[in-house]
């Protein structure tokens, strides 16, 4: 018995190694890689330098000048390019991480970089964590206009990190810096005990000597979704977040706070969605000089679903009816939105079952009334999620796309040369 | 060796046999994917339940998964996380994790997710989880969000009738 194991073992290795008697099928198909023909060539490689064209989840910023800041992922690392003017095209990539990090990159998390009246350069990451769902916050600031960035540190003052993700950056005209980002270590210490809670927590720290250090993390809200972006914006010197949150008992509706101002939490919006899952989709909101706020927001609640549009009132407690917009049919989703004076942008995608699609629609008298829907770009592959800037009197959409990378279109003129919001 | 014929079919037992490990592997996810799994389940009671790893509710809800093969094994059970093939350790993990290291398991490996929840589902928006309950007749329910057990032991229920 002993031998005939013996001999089939041989056999199977002898047939094996003549290429003879055919085992049962082979279950392997020959595929095409998905990103053939999508993704350029050149990103492909492992040692593809870094570049516009295939930067992960590119952020732009265009600073009171006009100047044009990006910030991307792209493998393990962390990267920038600046333009003062995009026909000239862009510096050469600066590299902020100094050693590999898992940086988070995907529509929701991204770095981002904003640029400070004094031209501060701050930036802001995500690295996942060791542990399922959980990340690290990080910052790295540049104090010599670009030329050099500190080694990014983690924001979080826990002696054990337990999780941040979802962060959100501003800086104030007075120069104070804002990070704000969904934190889980209420969801733990509530867990070690054995009691329930609801969601995670929305924390904030901020900085007043140009991030070198921050202030102790500080609780702005208990019970958010834990895995949407959070959108924060600056109301003066204000700092407004808008977030996914749960209300009682699992509804994932929307909310807007001043950060820290506890009774300041508004629901923008009674959209009754009951999840006990993740949504992946979170807010923007943009902030006027006159303080008005306006978001836009994904939902598939009980009462309406789609994507939507809301302005606050002018006591801040109420917001108007949502106005929805988009082709729900056409997954219409992500979308941004950019306020200055009565002028209101909106810009989202959709995709039509073969191709994705970029559309902007404006407003002239501050989110009323609407143009029709513009089909601005188009993109064959898939595609990230789409945002408004302000650069030299125009709007501008920034769209990156993996058969395309990184484009920037000019769209609209603003009647004041606005400052940019924070992203 | 010349007076053993039986060595092919041997062989092809121990190769089959060897086999399923193999095929517990997680499977490459494309366009096409969700109806080869219809069809390779036709006429079973079948359950597709879409996940993440970034997804917290997803890995609440997979003891679920575990009892349903446990006690309902009449029901087909496909897991395809959406996640990218290069978290295949992170995904292998979660499922060991849970008890659901044999299930049979796939990942999205079309970086145009859009297009893939198109195909499988137009009015699926991208959140999770996300769950279909196919019935032997093929009709196709979705649900959005950790599943109910009530909910899931019902539609038991109704398709294996115990």
């Amino acid at each position: 018995m002993c031998r005939t194991f013996l001999y089939a073992l041989f056999g199977v290795a002898a047939s094996l190694l003549a290429g003879g008697c055919a085992g049962p099928e082979q279950q392997v198909e020959h595929q095409h890689s998905p990103t053939e023909g999508l993704a350029p060539e050149a990103c492909l490689q492992d040692d593809a330098l870094p570049s516009l064209l295939c930067a992960e989840v590119p952020t732009p910023f265009v600073d009171s000048k006009g100047q044009w800041w990006v910030v991307w992922a792209q493998r393990d690392h962390v990267y920038m390019a600046t333009s003062s003017n995009l026909k000239e095209g862009f510096s050469s990539p600066l590299q902020i991480t100094s050693k590999p990090l898992p940086v988070d990159k995907n529509g929701e998390n991204r770095p981002k970089i904003i640029v400070a009246k004094n031209a501060d350069i701050y930036v802001s990451f995500t690295t996942k964590g060791q542990r399922k769902y959980t990340g690290a916050v990080y910052f790295s600031r540049s104090i010599d206009g670009g030329k050099s960035f500190s080694e990014p540190m983690p924001i979080t003052d826990e002696d054990a990190s337990v999780s941040q993700r979802f962060d959100s950056l501003a800086v104030t005209p007075s120069g104070r810096i804002y990070l704000a980002w969904l934190d889980k270590r209420e969801w733990f210490s509530a867990v070690r005990n054995d009691e329930p809670y609801r969601g995670i927590s929305l924390y904030y720290t901020w900085s007043d000597n140009r991030g070198e250090s921050f202030a102790v993390n500080t609780k702005s809200a208990d019970h958010t979704c834990e895995c949407c972006r959070t959108a924060m914006a600056l109301d003066g010197e204000k700092p407004v977040i808008a977030w996914r949150h749960m209300f009682e008992p699992n509804i994932r509706d929307h909310a807007i706070m001043q950060l820290g101002e506890k009774k300041s939490l508004v629901r923008i919006s009674e959209d009754r969605w009951a999840i006990d899952g993740c949504p992946h989709h979170g807010p923007a909101l943009s902030i006027t000089d006159t303080g008005d706020q306006h978001i836009v927001w994904y939902t598939d609640g009980e009462a309406r679903s789609g994507l939507f549009y809301a302005y606050s009132g002018a006591t801040k407690e109420t917001f108007t009816a949502p106005f929805g917009f988009g082709n729900i049919e056409n997954q219409a989703s992500h979308p941004d939105v950019l306020s200055t004076g009565q002028s209101v942008f909106l810009t989202w995608k959709e995709f039509t079952g073969e191709a994705s699609e970029l559309y902007f629609m404006q407003s002239a008298d501050g989110g009323q009334t609407w143009s029709t829907p513009l089909r601005i770009a188009s993109s064959n592959g898939p595609a990230d999620h789409p945002f408004l800037v302000v650069a030299n009197g125009w709007v501008h959409a920034s769209w990156s796309s993996m058969v395309e990378g990184w484009r920037s279109m000019r769209l609209a003129p603003v009647v004041e040369n606005q400052k940019a919001g924070a992203v | 060796m010349r007076y053993f014929p039986g060595a092919c079919v041997l062989m092809s037992l121990i190769v089959f046999a060897t086999f399923p490990i193999q095929a517990d592997e997680s499977q490459k996810f494309i366009q096409g994917s969700f109806e080869a799994i219809l069809k390779s389940h036709k006429d079973k009671p079948l359950i597709v339940n879409f996940w993440s790893v970034t997804c917290p509710p997803c890995l609440v809800e997979m003891p679920l998964w575990k009892n349903l093969r446990l006690n309902s094994p009449e029901v087909n059970l496909v897991l395809v996380s959406t996640d990218k093939p290069e978290d295949v350790d992170r995904i292998e993990h979660v499922l060991n994790r849970y008890g659901l290291a044999d299930a049979t398991s796939w990942i999205f490996a079309d970086p145009f997710k859009e297009r893939l929840r198109y195909e499988i589902d137009k009015k699926w928006r991208g959140e999770l989880p996300r769950t279909y309950f196919i019935s032997r007749n093929g009709e196709k329910k979705a649900y959005s969000g950790m599943v109910e057990e009530t909910v899931l032991q019902t539609w038991v229920k109704q398709e294996v009738g115990s």
